[in-house]
């Protein structure tokens, strides 16, 4: 053999070899750098993608979104801030008086349809639960007594409700967790995940360098969850919808009631919109504006929204949809048989 | 043609295209997986505990994990039956897509259907 033939040889086997070891390397670097976890949380489910962290970040999150439900924001178990809370109607916790004062900023805003003392109505009407059912106006009514979110304080990391009054945070819990998800991230130098608390997303980071995350805005009008009329292209947010397609519960007569309540009359909200999906820089208000933006209409949203630098995407039941400025160059209608309303 | 048969033997032709289809070979299954090719996930209490590829299903099968029943079929799996009050996973019907996702959340199982799938999106809203 020729030393020319050898080097031939030499070279096709070492490109063999290159290739196949690559490609062993490469899956290697990959599946490590790639973490994905599914658990059920706060009566959701909570999924993670994680690049550059590892299993023990994704436990961390989840072990913290557990925490953030059991010691703080569920009224479902009686030792968590918000169970004692309601309970003793007074309770000492800075963390919680912060979201509450976030609520109610927002309940002010909304005019009073947002109000997270409306415990005792969303128990009422159990939407969501198998015990839902539609309440006796004069249930509601009484129920309506409890609501008032001007009666709560929270002065000195001390809070108190009213006599009567129930608190309920389910408006904005999703966000909350997402926005414990990124402290964890954080803390962890982990540059790039996004982490689906129930719908509510945290956006961490660009996907890989200079590319952003491709999110799905969910059909309104399909009973197919995977199925969407849009796609946002982002980084570094939270995002958020409110719909009136989530808990929906259907009386006897055939009638649907969904869960987003209005806390001045106590029934569902009826407005021209089907969904509103809010993107901004902080879980709790991604997910409470969604909500808000719901209640009030198309609007008297544009004045909140500006407000607190967030965009939105709100879909309309006549399947128009209208998509803020600010986030009008990372919005695509993939959908046809929707709209884009000026 | 004639400068080629100097400086290349059959042979060595052979060994050099063995070891380069070896390696095409070898790279193959992951362009394979790159196609639309769901694969069911199944966790309990946030492990997974059943990976399975729906499209290599031949005959429908059942899968009890405590109290739920999960019915597995060629390209599609589903909630067939649980203990739980709402049964809202028995009626969120048959998930075949990619990115679909179903829970019964009572009972903490989660089927998800991954794979690189055509609509490429991270995550949906809802």
């Amino acid at each position: 053999m020729s030393l020319k033939r050898k080097i031939v040889s030499a070279l096709c086997i070492c490109l063999g070899v290159f290739l196949i070891a690559g490609t062993t390397i490469y899956d290697a670097v990959k599946n490590n750098r790639e973490t994905d976890k599914t658990d059920v949380l706060m009566g959701t489910i909570v999924t993670q993608r994680i690049y550059g962290g590892n299993v023990q970040t994704a436990e961390k999150i989840a072990d913290e979104i557990s925490r953030l439900e059991n010691e703080l924001i569920s009224w479902r178990v009686p030792t968590s801030a918000t169970g004692i809370l309601n309970e003793k109607l007074s309770v000492e916790n800075e963390e919680l008086g912060e979201y509450i004062n976030v609520c109610n900023q927002l309940s002010q805003l909304s005019g009073g349809k947002f109000d997270i003392t409306c415990g005792k109505l969303t128990q009422l009407w159990g939407i969501g639960t198998p015990q839902a059912k539609v309440p006796e106006q004069s249930e509601i009514d009484s129920a309506l007594q409890s609501v008032d979110y001007k009666k709560i304080t929270t002065d000195d990391g001390k809070i108190t409700i009213g006599e009567g009054q129930s608190v309920d945070l389910g408006a904005v819990g999703k966000g909350i967790a997402c926005d414990k998800a990124l402290f964890v991230l954080k803390q962890n130098k982990v540059k790039s995940a996004i982490i689906n608390v129930g719908g509510s997303l945290l956006v961490h980071g660009e996907k890989s360098k200079g590319k952003c995350w491709k999110i799905g805005v969910r059909n309104p009008f399909s009973d197919d969850a995977s199925s969407q009329i849009a796609t946002l292209s982002l980084a570094n947010c939270f995002v958020s919808t409110s719909g009136d397609y989530e808990k929906v519960f259907t009386d006897a007569d055939g009638k649907k009631y969904h869960h987003i309540l209005n806390a001045l009359n106590g029934y569902p909200e009826q407005t021209d919109l089907v969904s509103v999906t809010v993107v901004t820089d902080k879980g709790i208000l991604s997910d409470g504006l969604s909500t808000v933006c719901f209640l009030v209409g198309y609007e008297k949203s544009l004045a909140i929204l500006e407000k607190y630098d967030a965009q939105a995407v709100f879909i309309f039941k006549d399947r128009t949809v209208k998509v803020t400025r600010g986030l009008q160059n990372n919005f695509e209608l993939t959908d046809n048989s929707f709209s884009l309303g000026a | 043609m004639a400068n080629r048969e100097k400086f290349l033997k059959k042979g060595d032709i052979i060994i050099a295209l063995i070891v380069v289809v070896l390696a095409l070979v070898m790279l193959l299954p992951r362009y394979i997986n790159k196609s639309d090719n769901p694969v069911a996930v199944i966790t309990k209490n946030g492990e997974e505990i059943y990976c399975i590829e729906l499209n290599k299903v031949e005959q429908g099968y059942d899968i009890n994990i405590e109290s739920v029943v999960i019915r597995v079929e060629k390209g599609k799996i589903f909630f067939s039956d649980s203990d739980c009050k709402d049964k809202i996973c028995v009626k969120s019907g048959k998930l075949s897509h990619i990115g679909d996702t179903s829970a019964c959340l009572p009972n903490k199982v989660v089927i998800t259907i991954k794979g690189v799938g055509s609509s490429g999106v991270d995550a949906i809203t809802y």
